[in-house]
């Protein structure tokens, strides 16, 4: 449940914050959420790479098939993919990766300053 | 350890980061650019929208608007002519921002601060040619005269508007992709569209070249291999037109046989970036005597290099003063080839020799003084060229001024053969004019001598200017800046001690050559030479020959002319450069030896009809079959010629040869025995053969596939995958249809003079610059399958017709 929750927040916070703030802001909304919502790093990293690949996911999908894939096509060409719906794909996965690289580092950062203390 | 688990990643995230937020050679920051809400995923356009805004301004006399058809043709119906080129100044950059401002900067010789240094020698030698120079000596012209200068301010004014209010997000894609941010607009930047025009049009001549080939060639030699005039020359003016004695006869130089024409110290100087020489176009207007409606008929189709997006956006302006329609340039205000509501007008290249180079000789490396009238003389300024090169500290570029002009080449760019020796440059689009008056002029005529009025402003790249009138004129007029040079002058570069071999005057624009409402019925023009050589002035220049003798010999068989005839005739694919050539290579074909293949293909050519349909092997043929036969004759004795990329043109060699089947270069020097022309022409006819074999089975044989007719992106081969490539079009040079590989009619336009007007247009891209949007090059389809369409020329009352698609509307504040 929790897991959900994080995910939708990230996935929400990523993409309101990003209507008006720099595309990197979803490695800080990442380490916020991976330091701030207490669950394992697993999870918190699962959830960064989830809510990132999704959030620019569907956005790409819904902008292209509206687009009628015109231009997805011209870029797919230009970085060699042989479809076009792999645009998409590495559209995801960078936001992914960054999300979920965000939330590692908020999450190990919380699992040390959290960590047992010295007896 | 959990602590450095921690710093690690987070130094591991910082740098991914920053990694995704930068450039890296040609790949732009990717975070950013694949970033839906930030990146390419931007410039996707929906499909299904088009929509309506609404802009309240300052600066505006009135309310405005403009409405967009379904193929993305602006409409603008404006209440002052200050309105309408601020709107003209919003739409160019809203569609065309990026092309428009990478236009400019070539222009300006900046392109190395957007590409970096493998642009720097190109930006040079713009500079040394007086780009900017001669753009700033426009704006000074242009900006005395209170219309152009109005035209000129309001034009900036709304391309900036537009640019203030662009966001990052909103970027088109190419900044987007090369990672930088438009600049502001100015009214500088207007002259550098039209000098980059000028550079495109106006800088063709060999003068360069053929002074070097005078190390290898005598003078009588130059003159067969590069004669002025062709043998089957139709020229523009008909023949046994009277023309009014010269009232300028300049006067030779006592020393021209030792100082000029035999003086041969002259270093290999290569320009780069040479216009294509197949730069020209197309037009002819017919009399209402011959056509079907009585009203004259206008057409024109300019030939330049086949861009996405095209140098061509098409629109209307309607004032209460004028009510224009026709192809604009993003770039500069006006329509330039249109027609309005009384008269039409198309242009082609004149092709004229406009620029001279003259040799001076420095005193020393500073390049302060010059040796002229037996003195060292102070040159006239230093100017240093400061290049913002990407990635590179600044470098500077110094460049001396005489009064001919920049001193182009020296020991600083490409002249360090010879100390001290270098070359200044002497062109007609230095001196100060205001053609931009000449376009608002032609947009606002309504008669003959309006049209007159208005070209007399045309200095430079000068053309051949069409003209139909709803009252009936036919007329073409060769018009621009033309120094009137004793003969031979300006072939050659020239000697410059002292004033002798300098420009003595212009001839008098009354001179020029010029046709009205002819006895034939018809005027035409397609680069040829515009006289016989009766004409009492010497005009160098770079003409065609083939597609005006089409051209006229269609036109004199017609009658009952139709707009329908005019777009046949822009599409015309037949060769008549093959029609004189095929049956003499036939002639002196020797057949005993030929293959079965061989044979095969003899029999194809034989029975040709000389047109270069797509579908066709053929031409493909003839082409090879040329091409190896200009090898063998040439390549032997020309081989120094191949530095500086001189080359005899295609009609000289078949004229050369149809006068004399002994011509002196068939023979191969590097054989012991001669050659004969039936040697030569059938061993290129053997070659021709092999190398159409190895062309891809049927596919790459046809001469569509062969020429691969493309249209590429402005960034060229590197960004293929927003070119449109293999349309399947026929054509070629020499043919009316001008289609090369990668150059052709830009722009295509039929305009018949009845009440109301009709007009068919097309051109081989879209309206819109984006490559994410529907309209970036859907109207290639129909170009390559030689369609057109009818252009709709809005009236006020049309503000509900159904074809509207969306609306802009401006109010003033």
């Amino acid at each position: 449940m929790r897991f959900i929750l994080s995910v939708l927040i990230i996935l929400i916070l990523n993409y309101v914050l990003g209507l008006f703030l720099p595309w990197w802001i979803i490695a800080i909304v990442g380490f916020l959420s991976g330091y701030l919502i207490v669950q394992a790093t697993v999870k918190s990293v699962l959830s960064g790479l989830i809510a990132g690949f999704v959030l620019w996911s569907v956005l790409a999908l819904f902008i292209d098939i509206a687009n009628e894939q015109v231009l997805s096509k011209k870029i797919a060409g230009l970085f060699r993919l042989p479809q076009p719906w792999l645009m998409i794909i590495v559209t995801g996965f960078i936001g992914g990766l960054v999300t979920g690289m965000g939330a590692l580092t908020g999450s190990l950062l919380r699992s040390f300053t959290q960590r047992p203390k010295s007896i | 350890m959990r602590l450095i688990f921690f710093i690690l990643t987070a130094l591991l995230t910082c740098l991914l980061v920053f990694i995704l937020n930068r450039s890296w050679r040609s790949i732009p920051a990717l975070g950013r650019f694949v970033s839906p809400q930030h990146g390419f995923w931007k410039n996707a356009e929906r499909a299904d929208l088009d929509p309506t805004e609404r802009f309240n301004l300052e600066g505006l006399d009135g309310p405005s608007t403009v409405y967009f058809d379904e193929r993305l043709v602006p409409h603008v119906i404006a209440g002052t002519e200050s309105d309408v080129y601020f709107i003209q100044g919003y739409l160019h950059a809203r569609f065309r921002l990026w092309q428009m401002e990478m236009q400019t900067f070539a222009a300006a010789g900046r392109t190395s601060e957007v590409v970096g240094v493998r642009a720097l020698k190109f930006d040079k030698q713009q500079r040394r040619m007086g780009m900017v120079f001669a753009a700033q000596n426009m704006l000074l012209e242009a900006e005395k005269d209170p219309i152009t200068k109005k035209a000129f301010d309001r034009y900036t004014a709304g391309v900036n508007f537009y640019i203030d209010n662009l966001s990052a997000r909103e970027l088109p894609l190419e900044y987007k992709l090369l990672g930088y941010r438009p600049e502001k607009w100015n009214n500088l930047k207007v002259a550098l569209f039209v000098k980059q025009m000028a550079k495109t049009l106006a800088s063709n001549e060999d003068d360069l070249a053929l002074s070097y080939a005078k190390n290898y060639f005598n003078d009588a030699q130059l003159k067969i291999l590069f004669p002025q005039t062709a043998d089957s020359l139709e020229p523009i003016i008909p023949p046994n037109t009277i023309f009014a004695p010269a009232s300028i006869t300049p006067s030779k130089p006592s020393d021209i046989d030792s100082a000029y024409i035999n003086n041969n110290h002259i270093i290999p100087l290569k320009e780069i970036d040479k216009p294509n020489p197949a730069n020209g176009s197309n037009n002819w207007t017919v009399s209402g005597s011959r056509t079907k409606s009585g009203k004259p008929i206008l057409a024109n189709d300019p030939h330049l290099d086949l861009t996405l997006p095209s140098v061509w956006f098409e629109m209307q302006l309607s004032t209460p003063g004028a009510n224009v329609y026709g192809a604009s340039f993003p770039g500069c205000p006006g329509i330039i080839v249109g027609f309005n509501d009384y008269i039409a007008w198309g242009v082609t290249n004149a092709g004229r020799d406009v620029r001279d180079y003259f040799e001076i000789q420095f005193k020393d490396s500073t390049k302060s003084h010059y040796w002229f009238d037996n003195a060292w003389k102070k040159v006239d300024s230093l100017h240093i060229e400061a290049f913002h090169v990407k990635g590179s500290k600044v470098i500077y570029d110094t460049v001396a001024y005489i009064d001919q002009g920049p001193v182009m080449f020296d020991e600083d760019f490409e002249a360090g053969v010879s100390p001290g020796r270098a070359y200044a440059v002497r062109w007609t689009a230095h001196d100060p004019s205001n053609e931009m008056l000449a376009i608002r002029m032609l947009n606002y005529a309504r008669n003959y001598q309006d049209y007159l009025n208005a070209i007399r402003h045309f200095l430079t790249p000068a053309q051949n200017f069409a003209f139909a009138s709803v009252d009936g004129d036919i007329a073409i007029w060769q018009q621009g800046r033309f120094p009137a040079r004793w003969d031979q002058q300006g072939v050659y570069v020239l000697p410059y001690v002292d004033k002798r071999y300098t420009w003595q005057g212009y001839i008098p624009q009354e001179e020029n050559p010029h046709i009205l409402n002819p006895a034939r019925g018809y005027v035409s023009s397609a680069n040829q030479q515009s006289v016989t050589p009766d004409y009492p002035y010497f005009i160098p220049g770079n003409f065609d020959l083939y597609r005006g003798i089409r051209i006229n010999r269609k036109l004199a068989g017609m009658e009952a002319v139709t707009p329908q005839d005019m777009m046949n005739l822009q599409n015309d694919n037949f060769n008549s450069f093959a029609a004189t050539a095929v049956p003499l290579f036939l002639k002196h074909l020797d057949t005993a030896d030929l293959n079965e293949v061989e044979k095969r293909f003899f029999d194809s050519i034989a029975t040709w009809n000389y047109y270069n349909e797509a579908e066709l092997i053929v031409p493909t043929l003839f082409k090879l079959w040329y091409d190896s036969l200009e090898t063998f004759v040439w390549n032997d004795q020309l081989k120094p010629l191949n530095d500086i990329g001189l080359r005899p043109k295609e009609e000289t060699l078949v004229e050369a040869l149809l006068r004399d089947s002994n011509f002196t270069y068939i023979d191969n020097v590097n054989t012991p025995n001669r050659e004969t022309i039936s040697d030569a022409i059938t061993a290129a006819f053997r070659v021709a053969v092999v190398r159409l074999s190895t062309l891809k089975e049927k596919k790459g044989q046809t001469w569509g596939a062969y020429k691969n007719t493309t249209v590429y992106h402005l960034l060229g081969r590197a960004m293929l995958p927003f070119a449109r490539t293999g349309l399947p079009v026929g054509g070629g040079t020499h043919v009316v249809n001008a289609m090369q590989h990668s150059h052709g009619p830009s722009w295509k336009m039929v305009v018949e003079m009845t009440t109301p007007k009709q007009a068919w247009v097309i051109y081989p891209g879209g309206q819109s610059g984006n490559p994410g949007s529907k309209y970036y090059d859907n109207f290639i389809n129909d170009y390559a399958a030689g369609k057109y369409y009818k252009a709709w020329i809005m009236q006020a009352a049309d503000k509900d017709d159904p074809r509207i698609l969306s609306r802009y509307f401006f109010e003033h504040k």
